[in-house]
């Protein structure tokens, strides 16, 4: 089942780049991968319930206090924290064409 | 816990002691590898400043003065964390981990940032954009990862402890490969607020040192409750360091009987069945315990941990933090070659796993399949608790491995050095690596795996093992630093 991926898709999906001369290793590596994933598919699980967490704990609530971080997120964005800003806001390419 | 005393009766200095680590750690940086960055002003300025409250009578936590290092993905407010990735290269954090906070607040001196597979995804420390980091064992050899840093620096003897993290044994499988005690505690037991996410639902932070005693003090400092993950448990933490003392009579160890795809070398099962045979000798009983799905452990996590971290890492767009490539074309080109350039093989091969088994059409079949194989193994867990209090398994396959030999056309086959390891985290448990031997000169370690919470009691064990055994001792020739 897991043999018929679609790499250009996955590739699309986590916005990363396949360059032509990788493609058959990566097509490879990830075929191993995926074979070796298929011993879920195959395990009986009839009527068990899915855990998505170890330890199934409830929504917890906390005391909504500001945190005062030692200098604002735009002074350390400025600061080189963000690749690139303008006027204390990040930039990037032009959208709307 | 010897630097902490020596301190305390006036015998050294916190500066001494850091100097000396920091000079240990720049001498074998070249052999090793095991840091990303060091902090020599920060760490001798917190050295001098015990120093003089120490000399003034202060009242100082237990560890204070003591240099410690941290796994390069636990947030450093304005010290760089790179999470072993070109994408965080130049990621100065504006906030300290938890942690981080709490290793402060303990006062301990920390030397600098260590090594690791990027975005914890490895178990060899060949993953990362800085360079594979060597086993002082053998420098020919992985110390195994992910963190690979980590456990390097404490075997070398440059730092006595270190914080690692562990999402599928990425501080146990290092521990056993480099000759320490490891410990991954319970799932919620220690924040991950300010730790790189990886797998959320698996990753958790702790500790590696040579022995139980400061694995159980360095513990007490970073375990506890914190508001700010909503995963952390809000339950006392015992005294662990009083736990160690809790006597072995009674304490019955589960065997589990695994099946001809766990079997381990002859000479690392005498190992196994003389340390088993020394915790009977010291009162523990012991019984066998079933895991019927242990088998699937691997492929479990591989869907789960890989979904996680597809979600997880959606964050690196090369708009807020991280790598940003030059001159975009456009939006699309900007995610696209960013993520190409910062992200290592490894790392997009995962995401890329995790996008197909959560895509439409393969959701039902792999992540909610693999999520119902997480309920039936730890439902196993919760059956062979019902027989024993700890479980007893050995921590790998085998020693260290050289450095290239499973970089292979097949990365399953490096995935397989998590068999033991990763039912714990799938299970939330408890699980320490404590070292018990050598096969071929190459130190292995064995598995304690405990209830939830039940740190204290795994490391009792290891302790009154510890106390009656001397594997712990042992340092790598070549590295004979004094820093345990």
């Amino acid at each position: 089942m897991s043999a018929s991926f679609d790499l250009d898709y996955l590739a699309q999906l986590m916005r990363l780049n396949i360059k032509p001369e990788e493609r058959t290793g990566i097509e490879e590596k990830l075929g191993s991968v995926m074979e070796m994933i298929d011993q879920v598919v195959q395990a009986d699980t009839e009527g068990v319930e899915p855990l998505a967490h170890p330890l199934e704990i409830h929504t917890v609530l906390r005391s909504d206090i500001p945190d005062e971080p030692a200098r604002s997120l735009r002074d350390w964005m400025q600061d080189g924290g963000a690749p690139e800003t303008e006027d204390g806001f990040y930039t990037v390419p032009k959208v709307i064409p | 816990m010897q630097l902490a005393r020596s301190l305390r009766q006036g015998e050294t200095t916190s500066e001494a002691l850091t100097e000396a680590a920091l000079t240990r750690a720049r001498a074998a940086q070249d052999d090793l590898n095991a840091f990303v960055t060091l902090c020599p002003d920060e760490a001798l300025a917190e050295a001098r400043s015990v120093d003089a409250e120490r000399a003034a009578g202060a009242a100082l936590g237990p560890l204070a003065g003591v240099p410690m290092a941290h796994k390069d993905l636990f947030c450093t407010e304005g010290i760089r964390t790179t999470c072993g990735s070109r994408m965080l290269d130049n990621f100065i954090p504006p906030y300290d981990a938890h942690v981080v906070e709490r290793v402060k607040a303990a006062r301990m001196p920390v030397i600098g940032k260590l090594n690791m597979d990027e975005f914890a995804m490895g178990s060899s420390n060949e993953n990362s954009y800085y360079g594979a980091v060597h086993n002082p064992w053998d420098l020919r050899c992985s110390p195994g990862g992910s963190s690979g840093g980590s456990a390097a620096a404490v075997a070398a003897g440059i730092v006595p402890g270190a914080t690692g993290t562990d999402t599928g044994g990425s501080i146990r499988q290092p521990a056993a490969l480099c000759n320490l005690l490891g410990i991954k505690p319970s799932y919620g037991r220690v924040s991950r607020y300010g730790m790189v996410a990886f797998a959320s639902s698996l990753d958790q932070g702790g500790v590696l040192t040579r022995n139980a005693e400061d694995a159980a003090a360095l513990l007490q400092v970073i375990a506890g409750h914190d508001a700010r993950d909503a995963t952390c448990i809000n339950a006392p933490v015992p005294d662990y360091l009083a736990e160690l003392r809790t006597p072995l009579e009674g304490v019955r160890i589960g065997l589990p009987d695994f099946g001809d795809g766990h079997a381990i070398a002859p000479a690392y099962r005498e190992l196994l069945e003389a340390c088993i045979e020394q915790l009977r000798s010291l009162g523990a009983e012991t019984v066998s315990v079933q895991l019927p799905n242990a088998d699937l452990g691997i492929a479990i996590y591989y869907v789960i941990a890989p979904a996680e971290a597809s979600a997880n890492l959606a964050r690196y767009d090369g708009v807020h933090y991280g790598h940003r490539c030059e001159n975009p074309a456009d939006l699309q080109d900007l995610y696209r070659r960013s993520r190409s350039e910062g992200f290592g093989e490894e790392v997009r091969r995962r995401i890329m796993v995790g996008a197909h088994v959560l895509a439409r059409g393969f959701y039902d079949a792999y992540y909610l399949q693999a999520q119902k194989c997480r309920r039936l193994v730890l439902r196993d867990y919760q059956s062979a608790f019902t027989r024993c209090d700890v479980i007893l398994t050995p921590t790998v396959r085998a020693p260290a491995f050289r450095l290239g030999e499973k970089l292979t056309d097949d990365p399953t086959d490096l995935y397989l050095e998590d068999l033991y390891t990763v039912g714990a985290n799938l299970a939330g448990l408890p699980g320490l690596s404590m070292p018990v031997g050598f096969v071929d000169g190459l130190p292995v370690g064995v598995q304690l795996i405990g209830r939830a919470l039940e740190e204290g009691r795994i490391l009792s064990l290891a302790h009154r093992y510890q106390q009656h055994t001397d594997w712990h001792l042992r340092t790598p020739p070549g590295f004979s630093g004094d820093g345990a």
